[in-house]
């Protein structure tokens, strides 16, 4: 019989089946693994899934002949190569390099179809686990189909949730503050920090809307707020300063500050033409500030109070 | 750059106007390469938008010329300067003379 998950990720509803068995997991892999962040993004209702997964575990991985190479991810820290995006004709390959994680997945141009090949896993055999496929393929997935679909982007970006419920994008690069600025706001704000990491940016009926990922950074305390979202009200581009100051910035600026946090489909001219029209309505619509800010809670009030 | 000159875009260039900018984004193969994107000055996006791989720098130059309050030696130097600009960017290809 089929075993079948299904997560839902930013609206986007995602089945996986295998005919393999779910791994049963030890306490300390449930300590390394931390699964219960992902049980956040489980699905259990009766809504058709827009991308379709089947998980095989094989002996080997497939070997496919006339793929040419599309991206390569190097770890940023040890230059590692993480994984590789290659391509046959229509049909897109995902190879994780990473040793220990050999994985392939065959994707469609749709980007909504995956047989992904898992190899056995040691001393437990023919078995899988869904938090192999989120890290990191399920990432890239999404970061093509919503830009095929023209559906949205990931913004390396700390979203909040406010009281209001209205969105607060923090967008930076790394060292910018986002993890300061997740944990400034959840300790002190009573809002919803959805992600001090990555943040996922859609656009449905003429309004733009954040929304929380697994993906997740240095700060993991707010598990459960993860799979909410919140209409986009203001974007800042955050950096730290002596005093809180804000200014208000226009589309060009906004722009030059946006594309360095996107992790947009680098690799495709189609897909990050999308890409790049979407960042373009996303701040052409919303008010966009710079804003320096000091490490206590006083700046809660004050970007409250722009 | 000699006015037969004939240059043809990179077509792995995705080129967007934001606020009257025009911004040259690149793809790139590795998470290595990211790093860049370009902007162009209005002149610079004129020039930009009338290469084509067959249409020749003198005859951009003449197209440029009509549009902007510029000298004809003034265009020559921010275009031999441009050129070798988004050469090196590898966002043109020399292709032949005319």
């Amino acid at each position: 019989m089929k075993k079948r998950i299904k997560l839902k990720i930013a609206d986007t509803i995602i089945s996986l089946e295998s005919d393999y068995t779910l791994e049963a997991l030890t306490r300390e892999e449930m300590r390394t693994q931390s699964p219960q962040r992902f049980k956040n993004f489980t699905y259990n209702g009766n809504a058709k899934p827009h991308i379709f997964i089947e998980v095989k575990v094989k002996k080997s991985l497939p070997v496919v002949k006339g793929l040419r190479n599309v991206f390569i991810s190097y770890h940023p820290q040890d230059n590692r190569a993480n994984w590789q995006l290659l391509k046959n004709g229509n049909m897109f390959y995902f190879r994780s390099l990473i040793k220990g994680k050999l994985q392939c997945m065959k994707i469609n141009k749709r980007f909504n179809r995956v047989s992904a090949y898992l190899l056995p896993k040691k001393e437990k055999g023919f078995v899988w686990n869904y938090i192999d496929i989120i890290y990191d393929f399920l990432q890239v997935l999404l970061i093509n189909y919503f830009a095929l679909h023209r559906q949205g982007l990931f913004v390396h970006s700390i979203g909040v949730k406010d009281r209001d419920e209205s969105g607060l994008l923090f967008a930076g690069k790394s060292g910018a503050g986002k993890s300061t600025t997740a944990r400034i706001w959840h300790a002190h704000s009573g809002a919803m920090v959805l992600n001090d990491d990555r943040i996922i940016l859609r656009k449905s009926n003429g309004f733009f809307s954040i929304y929380g990922s697994p993906w997740h950074g240095e700060f993991s305390d707010y598990l459960i707020s993860r799979i909410e979202s919140a209409a986009l009200k203001k974007l800042f581009f955050i950096h730290h300063a002596p005093r809180n100051t804000v200014r208000p910035i226009g589309e060009r600026e906004a722009f030059h500050n946006l594309y360095p946090t996107l992790f947009a489909p680098f690799w495709d001219k189609g897909l990050l033409k999308n890409a790049v029209a979407f960042s373009s309505d996303v701040i052409k619509r919303t008010a966009c500030f710079s804003l320096g800010f000091v490490n206590n809670k006083r700046v809660i009030d004050f970007v409250r109070n722009i | 750059m000699k006015d037969d000159a004939i240059f043809s875009k990179n077509p792995d260039i995705v080129t967007r106007v934001i606020d009257e900018e025009t911004i040259l984004i690149p793809i790139y193969k590795t998470s290595q390469d990211i790093n860049c994107i370009y902007t162009l000055n209005k002149s610079a996006a004129a020039v930009w938008g009338l290469i084509n791989g067959r249409r020749s720098i003198g005859a951009i130059k003449k197209e440029v010329l009509k549009k902007f309050d510029t000298t004809p030696e003034a265009l020559q130097k921010e275009m031999d300067e441009l050129l070798k600009d988004l050469s090196e960017i590898k966002a043109l290809r020399y292709e032949k003379k005319n």
